[in-house]
């Protein structure tokens, strides 16, 4: 983080945050089957809020307290005027400062965030971070990965790190419905099936498939950009090792024995019921022609 | 020698997943690591570890004391193997 200056403004204000008795409008909304109960300043609020948690009427499985960054005197510019995204997680478990918001945590399902309202991107860093443990439950974990379906209507996820061409293979698939560019949800369903929809959670990228259906995972992709295309199957110890990499929103030096088995047990089920390969590929959609051979 | 204890072991067939929940990094373990790896104890002894290495896989000694001298460097250096705790 080059702004040291905001690092620690964000600490100060993140140090001295208490459960608020000032934030009074209550809104219900609901994220990939996770209920979150948010209070807010100002019902006018409630527009920006609705647009990342379309409303509902289920028991929450979280509380929210939400204030916008105006609340401390900040401009957006002035609020992420960082060049690094990365993310500094307070010892404990007690917290984190990021690029676009903050967050305090009181109790595991007891939170207070500040973040700029006016922009969606804040609301869903924050929701990377918030939803894994409640997701787990739902045996259903965010990856950083591209999601393509096939003519079959099967979904391949191609997972790699930043620039490993994720955004490219789902730009070279002009003929195929992408279900998600950058982040999605995928979910082991009856110990067994695989599955994922379309819109992930958060990212410029908007699908055109309904965000309700659920389709079954084909198989796993590590990226390599090559000058040949071919793909071979990976060995379960790599692949489990290329599905961590790819898990959002985990700290594992913050989490207890049993959530750190319960996520491993996870990473393991969904590489016994899922091949997954690493794939060479050049920049050209032949690789889509391979891929619809599979 | 001691495994440090925020290592988690991640076991199939004959390799091996190491998650160091520390550095949040993880480390694959083929077939040969994986033996070694599961050898790794307060009365680790490299020469008799490299002699059955030998006896194992059927290789030369050389490349036993090579191939354990590289992965000990590997785990050490990745903080999930210690000499002095």
């Amino acid at each position: 983080m080059d702004n040291q200056d905001l690092y620690l403004k964000k600490k100060l204000i993140l140090d001295t945050l208490k459960i608020p008795n000032d934030l009074l409008v209550r809104y219900l909304g609901i994220v990939h089957g996770i209920s979150i109960e948010v209070y807010l300043l100002s019902d006018c609020q409630i527009p920006a809020i609705a647009k990342v948690l379309p409303p509902t009427y289920h028991n929450p499985h979280l509380t929210l307290y939400l204030y916008d960054i105006s609340k401390f005197g900040f401009t957006l510019e002035q609020w992420s005027d960082e060049a690094s995204q990365d993310c500094y997680f307070l010892s404990g478990d007690r917290g984190v400062i990021q690029r676009d918001f903050i967050v305090k945590k009181f109790a595991s399902n007891l939170f207070c965030t500040v973040l700029d309202m006016n922009t969606e991107d804040g609301m869903f860093n924050l929701l990377r971070w918030l939803l894994p443990p409640f997701l787990l439950v739902d045996q259903a974990a965010i990856l950083h990965s591209a999601a393509v379906l096939n003519f079959k209507q099967e979904a391949l996820l191609f997972l790699g790190y930043s620039g490993y061409g994720k955004t490219t293979i789902t730009s070279l698939a002009k003929q195929h419905d992408v279900l998600g560019d950058d982040m999605n949800m995928v979910r082991l369903e009856d110990k067994k099936r695989v599955v994922v929809s379309a819109g992930g959670v958060g990212g410029a990228f908007k699908p055109t498939v309904s965000m309700t259906i659920t389709f079954p995972i084909k198989a796993f992709f590590w990226l390599q950009q090559s000058n040949k295309n071919r793909y071979s199957i990976l060995p379960s110890a790599k692949a489990a090792q290329y599905l961590l990499s790819s898990l959002i929103g985990w700290q594992w030096r913050e989490m207890d024995e049993q959530l750190k088995y319960n996520l491993m047990n996870w990473v393991n089920s969904i590489i016994s019921n899922v091949p997954f390969y690493i794939l060479e590929f050049k920049k050209d959609k032949t690789i889509w022609d391979l891929l619809e051979q599979l | 020698m001691l495994k440090r204890n925020n290592i988690i072991e991640n076991y199939f067939d004959d390799e091996c997943l190491l998650l160091n929940t520390s550095t949040q990094k993880t480390h694959y373990l083929n077939e040969v690591a994986t033996w070694i790896w599961k050898r790794l104890d307060n009365s680790f002894d490299k020469k008799k570890l490299c002699c059955e290495l030998c006896e194992e896989f059927d290789i030369s000694y050389d490349i036993a004391l090579r191939d354990m001298d590289e992965l000990l460097l590997h785990l050490e250096q990745a903080m999930v193997i210690s000499y002095n705790e």
